[in-house]
């Protein structure tokens, strides 16, 4: 995916590289190696020093948020780690060129030595050459020397006289010996200079492996980005390179147990490496993802199980290490070949997509699970279509059925693993999820919530749910009302798909539902009127009676006042939703999620109420009865044993008032709320404003759960709402006169028939999961 | 409106040691680097080449940093001086002119 310069080891050999002549002085120069590793040493430290103004200029920018200061922070953040990862590379170049310097200087002084002792031995060869040269001329005219084959005529145990013929062998044979220890000589310093030299090629190719180290950008900055020491590089490159190469040997051909073998050893440097980032940054340079799949993938030659959870940890993290360096064309690349990579051979396939999973952590940026997604929606659409001509059906495209639900199910880790980047990435979640496009968001809500792997989502819906709590958050956060439309388009067409699909298989995990239900938090204000305007329709074929997913513009929250939700809200189908809401409330904690999203918006409809609400009593109690009236529609949804369940772990009033007072947060009727009811209830004599009544005694007294749940939340709404009349110092009678339209105990049943309205069309239809 | 906490004095030291390391970055590539990879220093083509080859790797990312340091160093010289009179400046207005001295945005 980029360049890499050059291996290490480029000089080829021992003296591959070498500008060095024969028995001649070695080349280089030490102090020019050391004058250049002090200039990077010194741009390094500058470098060190430009980072921490950097910082400190971003820091400046830390106390306001606008897209011009966000725009800045990044910018400088970006030189920030550029710096940096520069720094890196000059201080690991200066240290590498420094320790070249010593070895080269002692190279050189060696090889300057042997070639001193060479010369003088070289001289004293010579001297002795002509010593000898002198002592056989003065042998030539001795008489039978010839005959006798130049021995000296000298008798056992006697010196030759000087001048006589016998001094004259005995000086040639010396001349001789020492002529030869100093050619012995010679040839020792020759054999010191070409140790010498050599040792110059090897440390000029260790110095040279480790610069082509350095030469791979994305390597330096991934091991700065780390804050780990670029020195490391050469090994961790090095083992990069040699498991990238194993790859296709581990994957096919050769014998069983040397494949065996391969795979095992692949498997252990992965593995060993799960912290490495040099390592990664060469390895997904080197390998692609089918590369992993086929040398990873399901073997025959191997039980071993693929992924394991110390491999999964490793490739995410090395892959997350990676994608740190890279740009946005390679993360496009890696997304798109993650998915293409597993292939369509069914064999192996939900191996191939678990090891595909790993590779794309959520944490990834969000480019590469764009591209993982775009890749996946092709395969999921290219599949359903083809089942659909040949089965020349002409049902809804995207029904699944047969092979493709069967690929569909194999390639779920992936489906998950790509959801869970969704998840991760709001705006991404929101453009996938709901496109712009009328046509295209109808499509991709099918396509992701319209069916569950025939076994079940592998994390329990936990993506799913969560990409889907991601896309709702991200449309209804949205200054532009476009973005929150999108979000409002697609609960109401999710909420037709969800009991079908996603919540058609095994019960989500309690994370999964409390995320659905945090989809749809935003949208309570309308389910009241959901539930009411359906409650008539024929309930017998209800799915068929529900309104086509849309959005109600004309929705107002009471009519009696021009009081507009915060958000479009959608046409919903009550009893799909009542369906999802079943579903999603199946066990203790996944009623507390939706029991905690209806005490928020009651709070916030008693702030609503008591702050905004200009049209006087009467659009307070327009507002309390629209609150009752959806609070009606969610608990009557959900399982009578779960409600009671719920409300046992809430016993006193102080409780569900601290719990209203605590959702409203630092709202102006929250802070003064919970002391005002204590404080009136001590001061006032106001028996039914003590907070430290138990709501059981009612409850008892009433024993039906709708009933228990209409007394809380009506009780919770008239009580905030009296205290904060007394709070601003009308007079506690007065106050509770005024209220009395929404007070449980004396109120006219207006509320309450709205309430029981609400709550029985939602719970007395036949559930889904019960016909 | 959140203040700065840098003042006039601050922002152009800033200015001028994000310009110093930028030419300190130029002279490390231009200078030691290549004085490093003539075949008389390191007395092996190999290692020359490996130096060539770094200083060529490094080239876009250094020139693009050096671009970049240089632009945010005159954005933070203009902040001084307009900043001057009003002794402080906001966030804003300091990320204003940082964002108008050239664009480094990397895809």
């Amino acid at each position: 995916m980029s360049t890499v310069v050059r291996s290490g080891g480029a000089s080829g050999g021992a003296s591959g590289g070498g500008l060095d002549g024969d028995l001649c002085p070695l080349t280089g120069s030490p102090p020019a190696l050391v004058d250049a590793a002090d200039a990077a040493a010194r741009a390094a430290e500058r470098l060190a020093h430009v980072r921490v103004t950097l910082l400190r200029v971003r820091a400046t920018l830390d106390g306001q948020r606008s897209t011009a200061v966000e725009r800045a922070r990044e910018r400088v953040t970006t030189l920030a780690d550029d710096a940096r990862a520069s720094g890196g590379m000059l201080e690991a170049s200066a240290g590498t060129l420094r320790r070249h310097a010593v070895a080269l200087g002692e190279a050189q002084l060696a090889a300057e030595r042997a070639l001193a002792d060479r010369a003088e031995a070289l001289g004293r060869e010579a001297r002795w050459r002509a010593e000898a040269d002198e002592a056989r001329r003065s042998t030539w005219n001795i008489p039978g020397v010839e005959a006798l084959g130049g021995a000296p005529l000298v008798w056992p145990g006697t010196v030759p006289p000087l001048g006589g013929p016998g001094q004259a062998h005995h000086r040639l044979a010396a001349a001789e010996r020492a002529a030869a220890a100093a050619r012995a000589e010679v040839v020792a310093a020759e054999a010191r200079w070409r140790a010498a030299r050599d040792a110059k090629a090897e440390a000029s190719r260790r110095a040279a492996a480790a610069l082509a180290a350095l030469a791979d950008v994305r390597a330096v900055r991934a091991v700065t980005a780390a804050g780990a020491d670029p020195a490391a590089l050469v090994a961790s490159g090095n083992a990069a390179r040699q498991v990238a190469a194993l790859l296709p040997r581990a994957g096919s051909g050769g014998d069983d147990a040397a494949r065996r073998e391969l795979r095992e050893d692949v498997r252990r440097v992965l593995t060993a490496h799960a912290d490495d980032p040099a390592f990664w940054a060469v390895f997904w340079d080197t390998a692609s993802p089918q590369d992993l799949y086929l040398a990873l993938g399901p073997s025959y030659v191997d039980p071993t199980r693929p992924v394991s959870a110390e491999l999964h940890g490793a490739l995410s993290q090395g892959t997350a290490d990676w994608a740190r360096t890279a740009s946005d064309d390679e993360l496009r690349e890696f997304g798109h070949g993650v998915v293409a990579g597993v292939g369509d051979w069914p064999l192996g396939l939900a191996e191939r997509s678990q090891l595909a999973a790993a590779l794309l952590p959520a944490g990834l940026p969000a480019a590469a699970h764009a591209a993982a997604g775009d890749a996946l929606d092709a395969r999921w659409w290219v599949r359903a279509d083809e089942e659909a001509r040949g089965a020349g059906t002409a049902g809804a495209p995207g029904d699944l059925a047969g092979d493709a639900l069967v690929d569909a199910t194999l390639t779920a880790p992936l489906a998950a693993a790509v959801l869970a980047g969704y998840a991760r990435h709001p705006r991404l979640a929101l453009d996938r999820l709901a496109p712009a496009s009328d046509g295209q968001g109808a499509r991709a809500v099918r396509r992701w919530f319209g069916w569950a792997p025939r076994d079940g989502w592998p994390d329990g819906g936990r993506a799913a749910a969560g990409a889907l709590a991601a896309a709702v958050d991200e449309g209804t956060s949205s200054p532009h009302q476009a973005d929150q439309r999108r979000a409002t388009m697609l609960v109401s067409r999710a909420t037709k798909e969800l009991p079908s699909g996603l919540l058609s298989g095994p019960t989500l995990d309690d994370r999964a539902s409390a995320d659905i239900a945090r989809a749809y938090e935003p949208y309570l204000p309308s389910m009241g009127d959901d539930a009411r305007e359906q409650k008539d329709g024929d309930t017998s074929t209800s799915r068929a009676s529900g309104p086509a997913p849309g959005i109600d513009d004309t929705y107002r929250l009471t009519t009696h006042a021009d009081l507009w939700p915060a958000v479009p809200q959608p046409e919903l189908d009550a009893f799909a939703l009542r369906d999802v809401i079943a579903a999603t409330s199946r066990t203790p904690g996944a009623a507390d999620a939706w029991l905690g999203a209806t005490d928020r918006y009651t709070a916030s409809m008693v702030e609503l109420a008591a702050t905004a609400a200009d049209g006087g009593s009467a659009a307070r109690l327009g507002l309390a009865q629209d609150a009752i009236s959806d609070v009606g529609a969610v608990a009557g949804s959900m399982r009578a044993e779960l409600l009671d369940a719920a409300y046992d772990r809430v016993e006193t009033r102080e409780q569900v008032i601290a719990l209203a007072s605590g959702a409203l947060g630092i709202g102006t009727l929250g802070r003064s709320t919970a002391e005002a009811v204590g404080a009136t209830a001590a001061t006032q004599g106001l028996a039914f404003l003590d907070t430290r009544g138990p709501i059981v005694e009612a409850r008892a007294a009433l024993g039906e759960v709708k009933e228990q749940t209409f007394v809380r939340y009506g009780t919770t709404m008239h009580d905030l709402l009296v205290a904060h009349d007394i709070d601003r110092g009308i007079p506690a009678e007065e106050a509770i006169t005024a209220h009395r339209g929404i007070d449980p105990e004396y109120e006219d049943e207006t509320l309450s028939t709205l309430f029981d309205e609400t709550f029985e069309a939602m719970s007395e239809t036949p559930r889904t999961e019960d016909r | 409106m959140t203040q700065l906490d840098l003042d006039t004095t601050t922002l152009a030291a800033a200015g001028a040691d994000l310009r110093g390391g930028a030419t300190a970055l130029t002279g490390a590539r231009t200078g030691a680097l290549a004085a490093a990879a003539a075949p008389a220093a390191t007395g092996d083509a190999s290692l020359s080449a490996a130096l060539e080859d770094l200083g060529a790797a490094w080239r876009s990312t250094h020139e693009s940093l050096v671009g970049a340091l240089e632009s945010v160093a005159a954005g933070l010289a203009r902040a001084a001086e307009a900043f001057d009179g009003a002794e402080r400046g906001t966030a804003h207005d300091l990320a204003a002119l940082l964002g108008s001295a050239g664009t480094a945005d990397r895809s």
